[in-house]
């Protein structure tokens, strides 16, 4: 299908951007119209923000062009894309909160006269802008005395007063309420019917298919599909999000009869305010329970509070019926649990240091520091659990940042393994992994649940979590909202369960 | 296979095996540059000075002059490893060396006491420093700069602008003055704390920790690492070093004064720097420290003797940090491209 360049005001063909051996875009189309609002869906490592970015002149492409009105056009800088028309708003607003909203909005271009800068006409000037934005505010006072909703709308006035083609919003709604979501958007549908061409992301469906007209979707970098939002439904959105490509027919697992242990670990009514709401869930011997969610739902707010990583504020946990305290990571460790965090590089690896010291690091922190593993035990504990998981490395005295991503998530899931550990929580294991890595995590995934440990493991793969789970919980808007056992194992019955209820209905304002 | 190939800055024996000597030189040449740039130095300087350089007494001054920085190199270092800075080590000297004298001459306590007093402040300004940098979340090099500036203003109070001067016991001038050996004692201090910290940290718990601690906090955390007690204790141990460092100035000197001490944080930095680009290069470590410490205390020594004027010495040290850290990064960096 042609797309229609006459009211594509930003276009993309086939743009590939690539991050070491990642490919982080593989040849990605996307256009924009004017007087349209396209949201872009996707989650976590899909490709979101470095396709912006590109749009943006955050980043160069590795291959393909960006069209701005039909012309081929290439920008240096964010800066550059700006005086072309394009202006972006992030979810922290990036503007000086100790100036005036007037200086806010002026900033870098202010009137003047002889050099010094024409305070009152800025200020007129700001008040009229923001009047058409319904603003009725002082604009001389500092901008960080007013909420962020309203922040947000002086940065898309200034995006805009700067740009005035494209403006692209990237969660602007993470940290608003209701109403402050609600004014928001009619502004951005007072600048839809300017004829602006809005980019919008985030990952509130609700939001996307009240505010939008069409939605592209990215996965693992590739676009999976646009669509006019009024011809799809929210179960085909989380499909899209979700799903292989492969069609959704009804799939059960073939694990959900087999047999499973005694309980080994039961979460109960445990929730942190404002986080995660209060939830039961029991963990047996060689059981593999998946956790699906869209980005947001709690699903990582979860496993932080079942890690101590956040302490919950209300629940209790028992380990073989026996009440245990679980308010910090070292309390956890001691208590037999492992955590592969979501993002490997922050919260995970140490990159300076060796492949062996990051292999013998969490079972040193487990037998606390009166007990020394020897250069021999390291030694020997590293080559074990390499062999085991079959973790690439020319040696093991090299730092684990210059291995690949695959082999550095081997690398801290050698690390759990080496604590014995009787309750493993993997958050995102497989994420931007190369597909050997993948099926290697996969397997051991399998490995494991066999070898009697209970296993947590949070995707966003929906084949590759049916594939392994005994059972599927699902998260939404920070609560569990389903448990689904038998039959019900199955990416058709998931999808349902994430998108079918929809999301909280808005009581009338 | 993505990875593979070994791009580690310090080689292993496996790939030393079968190659041959000169191309083993050229792999271990970073890991050891500075070590032999050392040892060249040391031949340098004593074919050129044959009748001053390699002496005993010239050996002597080196050792009992270098001391103290060594000894405050390490302070510096300890926070390092945790990724953190600690420059009281360089304002805490001026009061504990006053100190040292002061609580002698001013309050008449004997010097086992008065040592002891300077060690527990030592302590304290740790302990204090650890809780700014780890429950208040002060940036280190800012928490410490300010500490260390209070420590400072407190020497100035408590001297008045006057040396502090006084019959001390010879016990105390003992501390510093004795000779074992034929060496300084100081050079036996200095080898039995780099001892005990090698030790420390390459093969307890502790150094694990720590180490953890400087290259991820957050990983550390969820490793089930007390990181919060590990700099805290960094700092502590890094203060004790300072205060101990202070009273040896203290016996050396056998004055004290405001206007003494400053002059040794710096160095006392560049020893700790240069010593992340040697044995184990990427990462600060005892032995690269020492090292650091003797290269900048054997160049000068020579350049003095050459006849070079009194500001040679921060010359040289400023000039052998950027070309060893600019070297050790531009290494890093060749190495990280080609795993790309």
């Amino acid at each position: 299908m042609e797309t229609d360049s006459a009211t594509a005001v930003l276009q993309a063909r086939g743009i590939v951007k690539i991050f070491g051996q990642h490919r982080a875009l593989d040849t990605v189309d996307f256009d924009l119209r004017t007087g349209e609002v396209h949201a872009l869906l996707g989650e976590n490592g899909a490709g979101k923000s470095t396709l912006i970015k590109i749009l943006t002149g955050a980043y160069q492409p590795d291959g393909g062009e960006v069209l701005l009105q039909g012309t081929p056009v290439s920008f240096r800088d964010p800066l550059q894309a700006q005086g072309y028309g394009i202006g972006t708003v992030y979810q922290e607003v990036n503007l000086l909160p100790n100036r005036s909203v007037a200086e806010n909005l002026f900033l870098g271009h202010q009137p003047t006269r002889w050099g010094l800068i024409r305070r009152r006409e800025i200020d007129e000037r700001a008040a009229a802008l923001l009047a058409t934005y319904g603003l009725e505010i002082d604009v001389r006072a500092e901008l960080s005395e007013y909420s962020v909703a309203v922040q947000q709308i002086v940065a898309i006035a200034r995006a805009v007063e700067l740009s005035g083609k494209v403006l692209v919003l990237d969660e602007p709604t993470a940290s608003l309420d209701r109403n402050e979501v609600d004014r928001l958007f009619e502004v951005v549908e007072r600048l839809k019917s300017r004829g602006l061409g809005i980019i919008f992301i985030t990952h509130f469906l609700d939001q996307v298919f009240r505010l939008s007209d069409r939605v592209t979707i990215l996965r693992n970098g590739r676009k999976i599909g646009t669509q006019p939002l009024a011809q799809v439904s929210t179960t085909d959105v989380v499909r899209m999000m979700l799903g292989k490509d492969v069609a959704f027919d009804h799939h059960p697992t073939g694990l959900s009869g087999a047999e499973r242990g005694i309980p080994r670990v039961t979460f109960k009514g445990m929730g942190k305010a404002g986080r995660v709401a209060p939830f039961d869930l029991t963990l047996h011997e060689g059981e593999v329970v998946g956790v699906a969610g869209l980005l947001g739902s709690g699903r990582t707010e979860m496993a932080r509070l079942m890690f101590g990583v956040d302490a919950a504020d209300q629940g209790s946990v028992e380990i073989n019926g026996r009440a245990v305290a679980v308010k910090t990571p070292a309390q956890a460790v001691a208590a037999g649990f492992g955590f592969c965090p979501e993002d490997r590089k922050l919260d995970g690896i140490f990159g300076d240091l060796s492949v062996r010291e990051n292999i013998i690091i969490a079972l040193q922190a487990k037998l606390g520091w009166f007990r020394a593993l020897n250069r021999d035990e390291q030694i020997e504990l590293a080559g074990r659990y390499a062999e085991a998981l079959d973790i690439r490395a020319a040696n093991h005295d090299m730092p684990v940042k210059l291995l690949s991503g695959g082999n550095q998530q081997k690398v801290i899931l050698a690390r759990w393994l080496a604590i014995d550990p009787s309750v493993l929580i993997l958050d995102e294991p497989t994420r931007g992994i190369d597909v050997g890595a993948h099926a290697e995590i996969v397997r051991t995934i399998n490995r494991l649940r066999e070898e009697g440990l209970a296993l947590l493991v949070i995707s966003s793969e929906l084949d590759e979590v049916v594939a392994y789970s005994n059972r599927v919980v699902v998260m939404r808007d920070r609560e569990m909202v389903a448990e689904l056992t038998g039959d019900d194992v199955a990416p058709d019955v998931i999808v349902r369960a994430i998108a079918d209820h929809p999301t909280r209905q808005e009581p009338s304002a | 296979m993505p990875g593979i190939e070994s791009n580690a800055v310090e080689p292993t024996k496996d790939e030393l095996r079968g190659l041959s000597g000169l191309q083993k030189a050229i792999r271990l040449a970073p890991t050891y540059g500075l070590v032999i740039l050392m040892v060249g130095l040391v031949i340098l300087f004593s074919v050129l000075l044959p009748n001053t350089f390699p002496t005993m007494l010239n050996l002597r001054s080196i050792l009992s002059d270098k001391a103290i920085i060594a000894l405050l190199s390490l302070a510096a270092m300890i926070p390092m490893v945790a990724g953190r800075i600690d420059l009281t080590v360089g304002y805490g000297i001026v009061l504990w060396h006053i100190l040292a004298i002061s609580l002698q001459t001013m309050y008449g306590l004997p010097w086992p006491v008065a040592v002891g007093i300077v060690l527990v402040l030592g302590v304290i300004t740790g302990f204090l420093n650890g809780l700014l940098v780890e429950v208040a979340r002060i940036d280190s090099f800012i928490a410490t700069l300010g500490t260390g500036t209070i420590l400072y203003a407190l020497a100035l109070w408590h001297t008045g602008g006057r040396q502090m001067v006084g019959q001390l016991p010879d016990a105390f001038y003992a501390i510093n003055g004795t000779f074992i050996f034929g060496l300084p004692i100081t050079a036996f201090y200095v080898m039995a704390i780099t001892l005990t910290l090698w030790i420390v940290l390459e093969y307890t718990p502790i150094g694990r920790y720590l180490y953890a601690i400087g290259a991820n906090q957050r990983a550390a955390e969820l490793n089930g690492i007390p990181t919060r007690k590990f700099v805290i204790g960094a700092f502590v141990a890094s203060g004790v070093l300072a205060a101990l460092a202070g009273v040896l100035l203290a016996s050396k000197l056998r004055i004290g004064q405001a206007s003494v001490g400053l002059e040794f944080l710096l160095p006392a930095l560049v020893g700790a720097f240069l010593g992340s680009t040697t044995i184990k290069p990427g990462r600060v470590n005892v032995w690269g420290t020492i090292v650091g410490v003797m290269i900048l205390a054997v160049g000068i020594s020579g350049i003095q003797q050459f006849g070079g004027s009194f500001w040679v010495e921060p010359l040289f040290n400023g000039t052998t940090l950027l070309i060893a850290i600019g070297i050790a990064g531009y290494a890093q960096q060749k190495k990280g491209t080609k795993s790309k």
